[in-house]
């Protein structure tokens, strides 16, 4: 389960989202695709969950949208702004 | 105690700030103050000076009560939310007092309040506001000053606040120049007619002195290796960067990320411009020309 921490915030700017860790200081814009998939990662909290909204939305290959969410949830982990858990959905 | 309106707060002084007291008023004259500057003892230690940290020359540390802010060698101040006690040191006038309290400490009671102060400059036409933002040694002061000569109405140097609906209030809108900037403004002026403050920069009263309206526009200066005036627009998150380093003392109070969002909160609305001018020249004139450009372009 991928969960977005308390001390992450995000707030629309201009045609960006930008994410705030409170806890670390730093700061991301994500363009409108990335903000997105961060949206839909706050509601379904799981991968394929943001991977079966993006191929009704997105006209692209399911293997093609997958490994780029992965590597997306891999940016967000690495810099702070989510966390995996493990646990049932 | 004198009485004030600045930044869209009320304020009651033992010291002269340096703009126009509030004309009295009954109505004025019952409200109760929002801020106090009065004299008093800042409980600075030699421990606290220590552990004190650097904000544009003066020296703070945060207590729970408030902050301690220090002007080396001119004066301490002890600032709540709601006060500013002053000691200063012998042989500094009511005045000099007033003006450092304005220009030093009323910042962190902003902070303390939770608004968006940005170190720059304000002006205002035809009911929108400008605000400029630079380095220092950009020429925030010198294009402020130049864009009143144009009649703008002065807002707010050094220290300007963005409430929540991005409507910036006249705070202290005197401009302090240095020689060469002066110069270039008004070539052949008198200098000896011009006041000049304690560390040798001229004062300067603006002719019109504009009213709180919503922000239009942000301008960030900056000197860069280029022949001419650069500008571009700039949004999103490099909005924000471009805006990192001028929130007054972001790592004063609270989380700098929660100053941040608080910026990108009040800010929305307005475009950020980057204005690079060559390192070598001031480049006066065509920079004011391309911010009245600007400023005409957002307003349209």
């Amino acid at each position: 389960m991928i969960i977005i921490p308390d001390s992450v915030a995000a707030s629309e700017l201009d045609d960006e989202l930008v994410l705030f860790d409170d806890s670390s200081g730093s700061f991301a814009g994500l363009n409108p695709v990335a903000a997105r998939v961060f949206k839909l990662l706050k509601t379904t909290k799981r991968e394929e969950g943001v991977v079966d909204a993006l191929c009704e939305e997105y006209d692209s290959p399911r293997e093609r949208i997958a490994s780029d969410v992965a590597e997306f949830v891999r940016m967000l982990v690495e810099r702070g702004y989510a966390r995996i858990v493990a646990g049932r959905d | 105690m004198l009485q004030y309106e600045c930044f869209g707060f009320s304020i009651s002084s033992s010291f002269p700030l340096p703009i126009p007291e509030r004309e009295s008023s009954l109505a004025g004259s019952m409200r109760a103050s929002d801020v106090t500057i009065e004299a008093g003892d800042p409980p600075w230690t030699e421990e606290r000076l220590e552990h004190s940290r650097d904000a544009g020359g003066a020296r703070y540390f945060v207590l729970d009560e408030g902050i301690l802010v220090r002007v080396p060698g001119l004066v301490d101040f002890f600032v709540s939310a709601s006060r500013i006690e002053v000691r200063g040191d012998r042989g500094l006038g009511g005045e000099e007092l007033g003006d450092l309290a304005g220009r030093v400490a009323l910042g962190f009671v902003l902070q303390l309040r939770g608004e968006l102060a940005l170190h720059g400059a304000a002006l205002s036409s035809g009911g929108a506001a400008l605000v400029l933002v630079g380095e220092r040694g950009a020429g925030k002061s010198t294009a402020t000053a130049g864009l009143a000569l144009r009649g703008f109405g002065a807002l707010s140097d050094d220290v300007v606040v963005v409430d929540g609906e991005g409507l910036v209030s006249p705070g202290l809108h005197r401009c302090r120049l240095n020689r060469d900037a002066l110069l270039g403004l008004e070539p052949g002026l008198d200098f000896g007619a011009v006041r000049r403050d304690r560390d040798g920069k001229f004062v300067l009263s603006p002719a019109l002195v504009g009213a709180a309206a919503p922000l239009r526009a942000i301008v960030a200066l900056s000197a860069a290796d280029v022949d001419g005036i650069e500008t571009r627009e700039v949004s999103g998150y490099e909005k924000l960067k471009a805006l990192l380093g001028h929130i007054h003392s972001l790592e004063c109070v609270g989380s700098p990320a929660a100053r941040l969002r608080l910026a990108a909160s009040s800010l929305r609305a307005a475009p950020l411009f980057e204005l690079r001018r060559p390192t070598h020249r001031l480049a006066l004139e065509e920079g004011l020309d391309a911010i009245e450009g600007i400023f005409q372009e957002v307003s349209r």
